[in-house]
């Protein structure tokens, strides 16, 4: 009977342990939900900054833009220049390796699909996506291009795959593979070597498909990709390629990340502030909870005492009870909160600008366990406050009180 | 006799008039294609939304009915009205395939979310009544 009472006396005050509950219960749902929001946001980052691989990417003018919501938001565009800049980039003082893409964009396909970004790359001289595709699918390691039928590609994780093909300007490519999620606008792009990309051109063609004026398709690339050599500063190498090559922009991989960091503490910033927030009210309500409580049991303290409870197990099932009520409302917070935020992950990723990979299985569990706990033990520390009340009351002082 | 507050009644309904207007303004499907003709969850939408009138008219009955019975079959009713939004966008009319459709990535979470808490109500207000009204009739 003593080990049930705190157990008893929660289910006896419904309206009590209901507030108690309520009040954990939005502490576990801004803790646990912010937690799993930051921490896919910094999943998202992570898997960015593995993802983008090269040091510099050298565009067209004015496409700097472009080519970060391209890489970052799955945004789908195209912007071409001579390929003849290819050769200027990689002879460049301190650009050790040096790469070509070429993109664009499908059209908007049948039903329920929507533009897929198109990357060509050589697999000749890429170090970017090859190693990507390398370590998502062992299997292509020696035979990363596609075979002697030029119509195979590979798709990311949010491109719509029927039957293990995609159709593109109304002829169909075979899926070699589909990558994992990376969090990044890539996981909306499909790759293609630079056969197969020539391939889609003419039928891109075929399909009055626009080019900008004066670009002759089959002579130009979108993006250079450059890995830069050691002990040579990105700012001095980005320096001395746009100072050489007219007409184009350069983009550091460093100044992406930091961009996206810088939005990614906002939003940390922002969390953490409504996190504290909710902890202080709901820390202050349940403090006045538990004093009212403590207040309204006077009697009930009172009579346990007279009929043999010592003080200290009289805290215990005290405590016991606080951290009970806690409970009850710190698990269902935090379930809710981690179920809105993985059956949301799409939507969170499709109207933000910054990549975003949703929470794995044992990150989800450490958020849930930690936030659970943190939060049932507010209870029992509001509680603590008052409990010197009980300690210093006398049974027969208050019992004699009317 | 006092009567008691029906919350049963009134969650049912503010669920039922939230899942009716968020599919119109919170969480509407994709709207129709180039050539004017409607995608798969167009016509899943339109399902919907004959549930959730449906939903708000045993909801009303289930406020206005003093039967304790009654009201747990309503509940019950309701119960599996919620399976049943799930399964129309899940694997009875569905949605589009692409996870960044925003019928996929908002409308689908959102009528989850919202049947599974119908569900959640109907089954303890099934529970609560029907057992209240075997025990009334014991007596």
């Amino acid at each position: 009977m003593k080990n049930k009472l705190p157990l008893i006396n929660v289910i006896r005050n419904p309206f009590r342990t209901a507030c108690v509950a309520a009040m954990t219960a939005l502490l576990s749902f801004s803790l646990s939900g912010g937690s799993a929001l930051v921490k896919s946001f910094q999943n998202g980052l992570e898997s960015t900054s593995n993802r983008l691989g090269a040091d510099l990417i050298v565009i067209p003018e004015g496409s700097d833009k472009s080519v970060q919501d391209i890489l970052l938001q799955g945004a789908t565009g195209y912007f071409y220049m001579d390929s003849s800049v290819y050769d200027l980039v990689s002879h460049t003082e301190g650009v050790e390796s040096a790469t070509a893409q070429f993109y664009l964009t499908s059209l908007n396909a049948s039903c329920c699909s929507v533009k897929v970004e198109i990357i060509g790359y050589d697999p000749g001289s890429d170090f970017v996506v090859s190693p990507w595709i390398q370590s998502q699918f062992l299997e292509l390691k020696d035979n990363i291009t596609p075979n002697d039928d030029s119509r195979e590609i590979i798709a990311g994780s949010n491109v719509l795959v029927d039957s293990g093909s995609i159709e593109l300007y109304g002829h169909r490519f075979n899926v070699k593979a589909q990558l994992s999620e990376t969090g990044t606008g890539l996981d909306n792009a499909v790759f293609a070597d630079m056969e197969t990309i020539n391939k889609l051109m003419d039928y891109a063609l075929e399909k009055s498909f626009v080019f900008p004026d004066e670009t002759k398709p089959k002579e130009s690339i979108s993006a250079i990709l450059v890995k830069i050599s050691e002990g040579y500063e990105t700012d001095d190498v980005e320096k001395r390629i746009r100072k050489s090559i007219d007409g184009v922009d350069v983009v550091s991989s460093a100044g992406m990340i930091s961009n996206i960091s810088d939005g990614l503490s906002l939003i940390s910033s922002m969390l953490m502030f409504i996190c504290i927030a909710f902890f202080v009210i709901s820390f202050a309500v349940l403090v006045i909870l538990f004093g009212l409580s403590v207040t309204e049991r006077e009697k009930e303290f009172a009579v346990v005492r007279m009929l043999g409870l010592i003080p200290g197990r009289q805290k215990r099932q005290y405590f016991t009870e606080a951290f009970i009520q806690s409970l009850l409302g710190s698990i269902p917070g935090a379930v809710l909160a981690l179920t809105l935020v993985l059956v949301y992950g799409n939507a969170i990723k499709i109207n933000t600008d910054i990549p975003y990979m949703t929470v794995s299985g044992p990150e989800l569990l450490i958020i849930f366990l930690g936030t659970a706990i943190i939060t049932a033990i507010t209870g029992p520390v509001a509680a603590a406050l008052w409990i010197g009340r009980i300690d210093r009351a006398d049974p027969a002082v208050i019992l004699r009180r009317d | 006799m006092k009567k008691k507050l029906d919350i049963e009644g009134i969650v049912f309904l503010a669920v039922a008039v939230f899942l009716i207007t968020g599919l119109f303004v919170l969480f509407p499907v994709c709207g129709p294609k180039d050539d004017g003709s409607f995608m798969r969850c167009h016509w899943a939408s339109r399902a919907l939304l004959g549930s959730g009138i449906i939903s708000a008219a045993l909801s009303v009955v289930h406020l206005v009915i003093n039967d304790v019975k009654a009201k747990g079959a309503v509940a019950l009713a309701q119960t599996f009205l919620g399976i049943y939004n799930i399964a129309l966008v899940t694997f009875l009319i569905g949605l589009c395939k692409m996870e960044t459709m925003q019928c996929v990535a908002v409308t689908k979470p959102s009528v989850v979310v919202i049947s599974i808490v119908l569900i959640a109500v109907g089954i303890f207000g099934a529970v609560r009544n029907l057992k209240s009204g075997k025990v009334s009739d014991e007596k």
